[in-house]
């Protein structure tokens, strides 16, 4: 997910693709002093470039070349006073009349800065007032350069015409709160705003001993919540009984099961309401109602659903665009919620975020026709993030076939100007851009029926499948060659352009779905296997009966995970406690508890991975016996235990394990251990679920989580899920036993050949008859 | 039974032999899921791709397995042993189709995907191979009924065209001498030369001499001509150089009696002289030749199938069937395999008796034997197009295959140059026609030749050496190729091209002619060979192992070539009348009167010559008789002293009449027994041994042709030799 701002490409960057990029900046860098609950009071915001997704010096290269950060401004806010601190460095070479720094905020020229000549090579720091009317929700701050070195006849795209931007240069703001009437019409604002590039913090408030429905219909809209947040990750404190001291909630109720200390307004039925904070007037509270916990669901279903329902969104891939409008149908602060339509139930694999591998999918699907087309000699690389399931197997697979189609503006004469694929930063092909006109010594009636199409629109590119990650990006680049020309002369006409067509497909169809499991990366990065079915219909969560509220925020937070990686609302998720395991045994479960409150654990202390002090409990095999035992077990089909990593725990560490291993109640079912030995360590693992360093550091079987640090213990591999045709799997079990593979070769040589020895002999026979 | 099965094992395949034999339904279903698994695994361990280390402990596996069991005798074990090379050489197939294109580059490709094509084809034409000869069936002669009443009527057909009568006279003798009730036989000279010496001779010795009036068709058309004019309920056809045995009838018609459905049996072709190969590389009699695989293994297990076909001579057909299917095929130049497909086709068997029953002269020089090679691979070509085996009615998937590999197998031209030539893409030019490491092509190809090297070597053993088919391939590739393509293209076009026998070299000479395709591709691969090694040491192009391994293919390429070249380098032929080796009594009478008992110990036409057990006075020219014996009959012949060594005399006859060499021909080339100790007595194949002989061979080729060569350009700088001297030179 995390993009790098490639600091030699000089381009005009969409919001998007800033918003793409800063993720890295969630893990609550936010230098916002949060200020007591006023409305006259302001607070600063500091806007970093570095946490604006631009992690590298952006580049002013040559007289066309431009920057642009854009940044947004939470609706329930204003701008009152704003400043640029601008930190800079530029070519000595410039000349220091005719070149300066174009700075311009939303298409406003703020400052023209003079570049002078400097003495070193050093940067500059530039203190820029900006005025504070020309923001709106949504801002570009944006840098040209107009930059000479060489009195009239320039080369604008000569290399020493530069200038670099610092990412230590950040937009200093001070921020008023306003106002906000109770408005269900702003839905899912203020709750989340989509011009809020930090993370999610949202409350859950919940009585005393919420209900196990009530439960459930918080944990659907946690996911829902967490699949509008994408990127910037969401975690939801939960509360019982009583309202957070700042910021928003979300307060599930029904009329004999209200939190203390408010008032809800009377229930006719499912119902969505908006009220202000009781003791704090900038808080607003999302009422979820109903006269029993059954229509309280229904009001959470019909709030993810019909959003669904109207807006057709299909995923948030196109991040901003879809996802700012919440509930069109309502309005006022209250809304009694009619009945939604039946949806239909999910199929394996849908999930809205994922790419469908069923079928060869179009570009179009994956991007719109601007997106896809480029201009310049210099554009940016065109990126279509792929997130596929992660049980893709690619053993033995030719790879992902990607048919281009592609248009470009024909090069006047053969050079070396290529369309660059790559997938994840590693270059996977580079097609050449040919002239328009026939190169010398090539042969174009011979190309015609040499076994390669070498049409010049369409090409057909394996993405090979080791290259393929969870969330993976594909890279298509436009490199134009320009034409090298004499010092003085016309400058670059920018009319080249490149585009692929909507109709190129990528088609992932020949790869199945299987996977060697337990396996914490696929469950960190992508919710699985429980994201399998998108609205977690086969998934069930077991809470300890003593909940306390971490436990049902380390819920919240994992469901708002999930609702991340569908971008579908977990509407079918179960909920129950150690005593309905068996009723929930047919499902993929999450158990949450350690172990004192949780008797699973020590039900099931013989199948999981580690032992509380983290040993490993499937040591590695060794004498001949386990050499037969594991060439049995690759034939019947398990896994073979990997060297286990000895860290061994001391009981009063505070740590959580996250262990995963195979539902003993049901083969080929998977269960997910979240245990920690104190409460507090739970709040550790809900930031390391939303910290993307901390996600890629979760593998194995099992991992020890504390503070900011994730340590894996074990990495055995003991079943698998998903289908293999049985060849393939036959094939695929045999191929890490050549002995045994020999072994068939030499039966079959016996068999078939004693076959036909008989055969031939009683042929031969009768025909000497 | 066999040593290999011993304890469970004999359980093992008694239980799998009952199996086969069962016919319950039960059975059956047992029989059919156990094939269906075992042809699962068969799969598996084809196509499950391994790790390189994991690949070499495979291919150790199966390899020991093989190396183990070919010490044990018996067919069980050549069945297994197929299986496993079948084994390696699809793992190998498969891999290379499956893995080996991948990111080649279009200039890779073309080299790579035409050498692709060749070792599909090989490996078809193995598989095929293993088919066809799976079991020779060895049949027996049976026994004539004592009735002699009821033994059929014959015609013997002696067709001819441009053969000298001195050729055809042994032939026609021996054929007038066949064991056979006199009025039951005829002897019929079908003579397309229309020649009145020819018309003379037959009426002196009692046999027809028939003639037409146009040569259509040639020797199919002949033998058509023929058959309305003759009446005999079966036909025996020999070529006017093949002498048969008084014996023939007697063994080769007993399987008609038995089995009436039986149309055409076939009988090898024995060959009492030296072919180019034997005489150049001086391998006569210590290496199978290249007639013995066919007729010792591949009609012998064609047979199995009912798919041994008619060879053009030595062979017996009933006359309704042959009626039946319109006479003698003549659609296209090989006419004989083709007959016999129309007989399998209209239902008819046919039989094969794989014991030598005429004899005749091989080709003698290497321009004769590409020469004929030439019209068999047009012929099967053209059938192949024309009547393909594959194609039609009345043919079981056994005939179909044998025919289908019969004719496949001349297809070889292309394939072979293309292996001749395949490194040189590499070393030349820089392509990597096999798109993986030089360590995995290693992983998996030498599996698959080892395995089939071996178990060629246990099926065809005495009938053809381990190496020996490349050199007999590479000779003929490139003068095969077109007339075949030709023939595929266009079945119509070419023409009929009798082959040349009976010349003679009057010199040793080096055939620049027809060398000259092998000289350019043992050029090429030297040329490539130098280039590796620049490659390695003063380029420094890097890929070592893949250069290496190149080359070690160009050196291969080089010595087989070599051997090529070495049978172009034509020896004299020293005589007319070719001598045969015959250990049989004779009594020597000197002219005082005195008597020797002794032993022959080689004969020709023109002579013989005796074993003594003393030295005797006897010299040189002096005139004597000497008496030979047929059975109890003594027979008297006049010759003249030729030579004379310790205990050894050279005898030459001296003024025979026709009497004479008809008495003659009964005793030695008619003889039932003359060619039974020699046929398939070659040296059991030892493949190191054989790879040996041919480095050796290969080395001497081309040394032999550098020198001349030498020679060559010697004479070229020297002033030219009075005229009519010359060498033949090209």
């Amino acid at each position: 997910m995390s993009l790098r701002f490639l600091p030699s490409v000089l381009s005009i960057s969409f919001v998007f693709f800033a918003l793409l990029a800063d993720c890295n900046a969630l893990a609550a860098t936010q230098t916002t002093t949060a200020s007591a609950p006023s409305s006259l009071k302001t607070r600063s915001v500091s806007l970093g470039f570095r946490h604006l997704g631009f992690n590298t010096p952006s580049s002013l290269r040559g007289a066309e070349g431009n920057v642009v950060i854009p940044f947004s401004i939470r609706s329930d806010e204003v701008v009152v006073a704003a400043r640029l601190k601008l930190v800079y460095s530029y070519a000595p070479a410039l000349l220091p009349d005719t070149t300066n720094l174009l700075v311009m905020l939303n298409g406003e020229i703020v400052t023209t800065l003079p570049l002078p000549k400097l003495a070193s090579q050093s940067t500059v720091t530039q203190e820029i007032l900006l005025d504070a009317r020309t923001f709106t929700e949504f801002n570009r701050l944006s840098f040209k350069l107009a930059g000479n070195t060489s009195g009239d006849c320039e080369n604008p795209l000569h290399t020493s015409v530069w200038a670099s931007i610092s990412p230590l240069s950040s937009i200093e703001l001070s921020v008023s709160p306003l106002s906000m009437p109770n408005e269900l019409a702003q839905l899912p604002a203020p709750f989340f705003d989509i011009r809020d590039a930090q993370g999610l913090q949202l409350s859950f408030v919940f009585t005393g001993h919420p209900s196990v429905p009530t439960l459930e219909a918080a944990g659907t809209l946690a996911s829902w919540f967490g699949k509008l947040a994408g990127y910037r990750g969401a975690q939801f404190p939960a509360l019982l009984d009583s309202l957070p001291v700042t910021g928003h909630a979300v307060v599930l109720a029904t009329p004999n099961d209200a939190p203390a200390g408010l008032v809800i307004p009377s229930i006719s039925g499912p119902m969505l309401a908006v009220v202000t904070h009781p003791k704090n007037p900038q808080a607003k509270l999302l009422l979820v109602l109903g006269r029993d916990s059954a229509e309280l669901k229904r009001a959470v279903q019909a709030l993810v659903l019909s959003e669904l329902g109207a807006a057709g969104n299909d995923g948030n891939a196109k991040d901003g665009n879809a996802k700012t409008n919440g509930v069109k149908a309502m309005s006022g602060a209250s809304s009694l919620l009619r009945e939604i339509a039946a949806v239909a139930p999910r199929q394996p694999y849908d999930a809205p975020n994922w790419i469908n591998t069923a079928q060869p999918l179009q570009l179009s699907s994956l991007a719109s026709p601007a997106e896809l087309s480029v201009t310049g000699y210099q554009s940016d690389a065109i990126r279509l993030k792929l997130r596929v399931p992660p049980d893709l197997f690619g053993w033995k697979s030719k790879g992902v076939p990607l048919d281009l189609r592609y248009s470009f503006t024909p090069r006047l004469q053969a050079d070396a100007s290529t369309l660059n694929v790559s997938m994840n930063g590693e270059t996977i092909s580079a097609i050449p851009l040919t002239s328009a006109w026939p190169q010398p010594g090539s042969l174009p009636w011979l190309e015609k029926y040499l076994p390669f199409n070498t049409t010049q629109t369409s090409k057909r590119v394996m993405l090979p499948a080791y290259a393929l990650h969870l969330q993976s990006q594909l890279e298509l680049q436009y490199n134009y060659d320009s034409e090298k020309d004499s010092a003085c002369h016309q400058s670059l006409t920018q009319n080249v352009a490149g585009s692929i067509d909507g109709d190129s497909s990528i088609d992932f169809s020949s790869m199945p779905h299987f996977l060697a499991m337990p396996n914490l990366a696929v469950f960190a990065n992508s919710g699985f296997p429980y994201t399998r079915m998108a609205d977690l219909s086969q998934t069930a969560v077991i809470l300890p009966e003593t909940m306390l509220p971490l436990h049902l925020s380390t819920y919240l937070a994992l469901m708002g995970r999930m609702g991340e990686s569908t971008g579908y609302p977990a509407t079918g998720i179960k909920l129950g406690f150690a005593a309905d395991a068996a009723a929930l045994a047919s499902k993929d479960l999450i158990v949450i508890g350690g172990e004192q409150e949780q008797p699973l654990l020590k039900l099931w202390q013989k199948v999981l991975p580690v032992a509380r002090d983290g040993r490993s409990q499937h040591v590695p095999e060794h004498s001949f016996i386990d050499y037969v035992k594991s060439g049995w077990r690759s034939l019947t089909g398990k896994p073979q235990p990997a060297e286990a990593v000895r860290t061994v725990l001391s009981p009063d560490d505070t740590t959580a394990l996250l262990m995963g291993f195979e539902s003993p109640l049901q083969a080929g079912r998977s269960v997910l251990v979240l245990q920690a030995n104190q409460i507090d360590v739970y709040q550790a693992v809900i930031d390391a679920l939303i910290s993307p360093e901390l996600i890629a550091k979760i593998q194995g079987s099992a991992v020890a989580v504390r503070h900011q640090q994730v340590d894996r213990i074990d990495a055995a591999q003991t079943y698998y899920i998903g289908q293999l045709s049985p060849l393939t799997a036959a094939q695929w079990r045999l191929s890490t036993q050549p002995g045994l593979l020999a072994l068939f070769a030499c039966l079959s040589a016996g068999f078939i050949g004693l076959f036909a020895f008989f055969s031939l002999r009683r042929r031969a026979a009768s025909r000497l008859l | 039974m066999f040593k290999l099965f011993s304890g469970p094992g004999v359980l093992a395949f008694n239980a799998i032999g009952a199996l086969v034999a069962a016919d319950s339904w039960l059975m059956r279903l047992l029989k059919g899921l156990l094939l269906v698994l075992s042809f699962s695994v068969f799969w598996l361990a084809i196509s499950v791709p391994l790790k390189s280390s994991d690949q070499i402990l495979f291919a150790l596996v199966c390899g020991a397995l093989a190396f183990w069991g070919r010490r044990y005798k018996g067919r069980p074990v050549i069945m297994m042993l197929i299986v496993l090379s079948l084994v390696a050489s699809s793992r190998y197939i498969y891999w290379r189709l499956t893995s080996t294109l991948e990111g080649a580059t279009t200039f890779d490709l073309f080299f790579g995907i035409g050498l692709m094509m060749a070792e599909v084809y090989a490996f078809v034409v193995l598989t095929l191979g293993f088919v066809q000869t799976a079991w020779p069936l060895q049949r027996k002669p049976v026994l004539l009924p004592r009735d002699q009443s009821i033994w059929p009527t014959l015609d013997i057909y002696i067709p001819t065209y441009n053969e000298a009568l001195v050729v055809v006279k042994p032939t026609i003798f021996a054929a007038m001498a066949l064991d056979w009730p006199a009025d039951k036989i005829r002897v019929y000279v079908l003579d397309d030369g229309r020649r009145a010496e020819f018309a003379t001779f037959c009426a002196e010795v009692g046999a027809s001499h028939l003639t037409r009036d146009d040569n259509n068709h040639a020797k199919a058309g002949n033998i058509n001509a023929a058959l309305p004019r003759t009446h005999g309920e079966y036909i025996a056809i020999f070529d006017c150089d093949h002498i048969p045995t008084r014996s023939f009838l007697q063994i080769a018609m007993g399987w008609f009696l038995k089995n009436p459905k039986i149309a055409m049996l076939q009988t090898p072709h024995y060959f009492f002289s030296p072919d180019p190969f034997e005489k150049n590389l001086e391998t006569f009699r210590s290496t199978p030749n290249e007639g013995e695989l066919f007729y010792g293994l591949v009609q012998d297990g064609n047979d199995l199938w009912n798919a041994s076909f008619f060879c053009g001579s030595c062979a017996v057909i009933r006359r309704a069937p042959l009626l039946e299917i319109g006479g003698i095929a003549i659609e296209t130049v090989t006419e004989d395999a083709h007959t016999a497909l129309k007989l399998h086709r209209h239902g008819y068997e046919t039989a094969y008796l794989g014991i030598p029953q005429a004899a005749g002269l091989a080709t003698e020089s290497l321009s004769g034997h590409v020469g004929q090679r030439i019209r068999w691979a047009r012929g099967m070509a053209q059938i192949f197009r024309v009547d393909n085996p594959l194609l039609g009615r009345g043919l079981t998937i056994g005939q179909r295959l044998c025919y289908l590999n019969a004719m496949m197998h001349f297809f070889y031209g292309l394939p072979r140059m293309v292996f001749l030539t395949a490194p040189l893409a590499y070393l030349l030019f820089g392509a990597h026609v096999i798109s993986a490491s030089a360590l995995e092509i290693g992983i998996f190809v030498l599996p698959h030749l080892i395995h089939s090297i071996l178990t060629n070597s246990k099926i065809q053993g005495k009938f053809r050496h381990s190496f020996w088919n490349e050199v007999y391939e590479s000779v003929l590739a490139w003068y095969i190729f077109r007339p075949t393509l030709i023939a595929f293209l266009n079945p119509k076009s070419g023409k009929f091209n009798v082959t040349a026998k009976g010349g003679l070299n009057d010199a040793d000479f080096f055939d620049w002619t027809i060398s000259r395709p092998f000289i350019v591709l043992l050029l090429l691969n030297l040329i490539g060979f130098v280039l590796g090694v620049l490659r390695l040491t003063i380029w420094q192009t890097g890929e070592t192992t893949t250069v290496i391994l190149n080359m070690v293919w160009t050196l291969q390429n080089m010595l087989i070539l070599g051997a090529a070249t070495a049978v172009a380098n034509e020896s004299r032929q020293v005589r007319h009348n070719h001598r045969i080796d015959l250990q049989i009594p004779a009594t020597l009478h000197l002219p005082g009167g005195h008597t020797i008992s002794c032993m022959t110990d080689n004969f020709s036409e023109g002579g013989i010559g005796l074993q003594l057990p003393a030295a005797v006075a006897i010299k040189k020219n002096e005139c004597m008789n000497v008496s030979l014996y047929r059975g109890k009959d003594e027979f008297i012949f006049p010759v003249e002293v030729m030579y004379v060594g310790p205990k050894q005399l050279g005898l030459q006859f001296h003024n025979l009449d026709l009497q004479q060499q008809k008495e003659l021909v009964e005793c030695t080339f008619a003889r039932g027994d003359a060619w039974l100790k020699t046929w398939g007595k070659s040296a059991t194949d030892v493949p190191l041994r054989a790879l040996t002989q041919i480095v050796g061979i290969g080395a001497r080729g081309i040394g032999e042709f550098l020198y001349q060569a030498g020679a060559e350009t010697r004479k070229r700088f020297r002033p030219r030799p009075p005229a009519g001297t010359g060498v033949k030179t090209s």
